[in-house]
């Protein structure tokens, strides 16, 4: 019935998969042209100057900027700018779901039933008619030929009727399953998606050394997202190698809710922190301008223990900070290359006489200001840019990656193998019967039939 | 001895070892020699890499030598000549040699003179920093080196049914065979290739998949190849279509590979350099 239905039949056919997926292949190079995700007058700057790139000289400004605005009314009519969640797109990768399902129903009952069928029952005549089937004579008798069949590892069982012996033996038949596991498995990938895509978000959050933010802002769309906790930036910096490239950009960050520190975490570039399915990422930075930290570590003695306080402070530049008796701040900054090399640091306590003096920026230095000492670190202050994402689909997805590799594999490399070894018990004189199948390798494996010919026939008593 | 000097051994010893398979081809003699010489060409190269290895750590920014246009294609060439010594064990025929160690030569003498390819040891920026890294690059030119040499079958397949080389050559029907057995062994890898690269993102910026131009040529890839399996295996496509294909397929394995770093942008483009 199924096999008469036009549409069964349609989205069953291997003709629609390698339509869709021509169509996939082909479409897909569009968005590797077309910039992403930009807005309507970039993409008129960007036709503009492509067709332009191609007409040196005068007079064809008119043609040029009616080209571009046509193809940008173009690009956003089929969503080409932002073409791989467009309708068109989707669709396709539907038409590719309902197709692999459809197939899959449609196959499957018949390939599950050559697992299992009953291989005793095949007629003496198809067995003997096999391609590559061997006829011959053992000197030795049927039951000794299936031991010998055995120890070059064909296992199986032997079934006694009146009119014929027969062993049958196999290899690698869950082999089969392996085309339905890769087809299954990117199935498994979309649904990893779609779960991703509903449930899951994507977002940006800039986060100032020294202080707390409470919203992130979807990557698409820019829209607002409220977190649960505040994400807190303590510290934000840069390592360098010798040669001057950037190493590593780390961050450290405290989700807090309620006063309460939930988590710290020192992040870097590969190396996020996770946290009840939330995962930030170290994305980007951007200094705070005219901004920076000052951190003043003391030692101290409290009845007999040494401790050291730490604080933190944001300063501005030329702006003097009071704490307890003392005053600091910054008077001037050194610049190399746009980066902030050392910071000209006052620092005055009670009625002594103030410290002035330059500091390397982010090196701890230490300040003895009437008798005590300070180490004291300055630093540009830095805005973080962590990525905010959710996604409950990866476990999915990865689940999916695993069986296409599983099924890839045994769709290429496990080949479905069976032999039967044949007595007709009619006519004792008449010779037996080795025959085989196999599902991959055709011919390499009518050799191992005649390989196994040729050990049973060595085998003399 | 440093590391680039035993890789420039290395490419003058596979340009002797493409002319010994060439008179191999053609006259069915020095088999075993120009086998003997590829294996020391390749010993000499691996000796290169370990020891690129070694000085990156000797000048203090230690890693794999895995991770731009220069390493990769040093890489690239490497393995197209495992491969080759892999097949011929195991399928016993040396007729693909010539075409894949001429590959395996250009690619090492274009990385080595053109201005465009970075030759020096850089550091990582913090982005590669992962031990992703490595098995993405490692899988995916597994899978670039299986579809050059399926196109290089794929080539003789076409030079045998023009009545070219007709003696020398192993019949039609097994070249399709090698063509189909190095595609489907080079799709497995490529797959595997797309997964790592697709886990080492999400480690890394949290999306596993973000349509950046060399992932989608990568899928682009990886439908074509898609597309000739199941032109052959459901619709019993073989001979000279497949053959066909398979060339064109390593065209755009090698769009995917440079063309992508040269003329297309996104976060992949620190190949460029
Ligand atoms: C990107 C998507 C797809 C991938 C990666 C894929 C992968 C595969 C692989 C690896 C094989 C085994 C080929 C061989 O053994 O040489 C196969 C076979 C097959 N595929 Fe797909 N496939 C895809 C989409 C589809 C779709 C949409 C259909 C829908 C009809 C389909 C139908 C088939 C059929 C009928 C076979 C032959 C199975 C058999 O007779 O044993 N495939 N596919």
């Amino acid at each position: 019935m199924k096999k008469n239905n036009p549409v069964w039949h349609f989205f069953s056919s291997v003709h629609l998969a390698l339509t869709t997926l021509i169509a996939l292949a082909i479409t897909s190079i569009i968005g590797t042209l077309i910039p992403q995700g930009e807005a309507a007058d970039y993409y008129y700057r960007f036709f503009g100057n492509s067709i332009a790139s191609f007409f040196s000289g005068q007079g064809h400004n008119e043609f040029i900027s009616k080209f571009a605005e046509s193809a940008t009314t173009f690009t956003q009519l089929l969503d080409l700018d932002d073409m791989y969640s467009s309708w068109w797109y989707l669709s396709l990768l539907v038409l590719l779901s309902l197709n692999l399902i459809v197939c899959t129903l449609d196959r499957f009952p018949l390939t599950w039933k050559l697992i299992h069928q009953d291989n005793f029952k095949l007629h003496s005549d198809s067995i003997a008619a096999k391609q590559g089937a061997v006829h011959f004579k053992a000197s030795v008798n049927f039951d000794t030929t299936v031991k010998i069949l055995n120890k070059h590892g064909w296992k199986g069982g032997v079934c006694r009727e009146e009119e014929r012996t027969i062993f049958f033996a196999q290899k690698g038949r869950w082999g089969r399953l392996g085309v339905y596991i890769v087809h299954i498995s990117i199935l498994v990938i979309f649904s990893g998606a779609l779960i991703g895509w509903l449930t899951g978000f994507k977002a940006t959050a800039w986060v100032p050394e020294l202080e707390s933010v409470h919203t992130a802002y979807t990557q698409k769309g820019n829209f607002p997202l409220q977190l649960p906790y505040d994400i807190h930036c303590n510290y934000f910096g840069i390592k360098y190698y010798d040669n001057g490239m950037p190493k590593e950009y780390e961050s450290s960050i405290s989700l807090v809710q309620d006063q309460k520190e939930l988590t710290t975490q020192m992040i870097e570039v590969n190396g996020p922190l996770k946290y009840e399915g939330t995962t930030f990422y170290q994305a980007s930075y951007q200094p705070v301008p005219n901004s920076f930290v000052i951190t003043f570590s003391q030692d101290v003695e409290d009845k007999g223990e040494k401790q050291t306080i730490t604080e933190h402070f944001i300063a501005d530049y030329q702006q003097p900070i009071k704490w307890n008796d003392m005053s600091f701040g910054i008077l001037r900054v050194l610049r190399f290359q746009n980066k902030v090399k050392q910071e000209k640091f006052w620092f005055k306590n009670g009625d002594a006489t103030p410290w002035e003096g330059w500091l390397d920026n982010n090196v701890p230095t230490t300040v003895t200001v009437d008798g005590k000492a300070f180490s004291v670190t300055v630093k540009q202050r830095f805005s973080t840019g962590l990525q905010v994402a959710k996604d409950p689909g990866v476990p999915l997805v990865y689940l999916g990656c695993l069986m296409m590799l599983v099924g890839l594999y045994m769709a290429f490399f496990m080949s479905h193998r069976r032999i039967w070894l044949l007595q007709d018990n009619t006519d004792k004189k008449k010779s037996l019967v080795l025959a085989g199948s196999a599902s991959k390798n055709k011919i390499p494996f009518t050799h191992e039939l005649k390989d196994l010919v040729e050990k049973i026939q060595a085998q003399t008593r | 001895m440093d590391s680039s000097t035993l890789i420039g051994i290395s490419t003058f010893t596979f340009l002797f070892a493409t002319l010994l398979y060439g008179i191999n081809l053609m006259y069915n003699k020095l088999g075993r020699i120009a086998t003997t010489t590829t294996a020391i060409a390749l010993l000499i190269q691996t000796t290169g890499i370990v020891l690129r290895w070694i000085e990156s750590y000797q000048i203090g920014i230690g890693h794999a030598p895995l991770t731009n246009m220069y390493e990769s294609i040093v890489f690239f060439a490497w393995t197209i000549v495992l491969l080759q010594l892999l097949v011929e064990w195991r399928f016993k025929t040396r007729v693909s040699g010539t075409l894949n160690l001429a590959l395996a030569t250009i690619a090492l003498a274009w990385a080595s003179n053109s201005g465009s390819v970075q030759m020096a040891i850089s550091p990582l920026i913090p982005a590669l920093q992962s031990n992703w890294l490595v098995s993405h690059v490692i899988t995916c030119f597994i899978g670039y080196a299986a579809f050059a040499m399926a196109a290089a079958f794929g080539l003789l397949y076409l030079l045998r049914s023009k009545g070219i080389l007709t003696d020398r050559l192993p019949e039609l029907n097994i070249l399709d065979e090698l063509n189909h057995k190095t595609m489907v062994f080079g799709f497995i890898w490529l797959t595997a290739g797309i997964i790592t690269g697709s886990v080492w993102a999400n480690s890394a910026w949290g999306t596993y998949w973000s349509w950046d131009s060399k992932e989608v040529w990568s899928l682009i890839t990886w439908f074509f190849y898609a597309i000739i399996l199941h032109a052959r295996f459901t619709r019993g496509w073989s001979g000279m279509r497949i053959a066909t294909l398979s060339m064109a397929g390593l065209a755009v394995v090698m769009f995917t590979y440079f063309g992508v770093n040269f003329w297309l942008s996104g976060l992949h483009s620190y190949g460029a350099s």
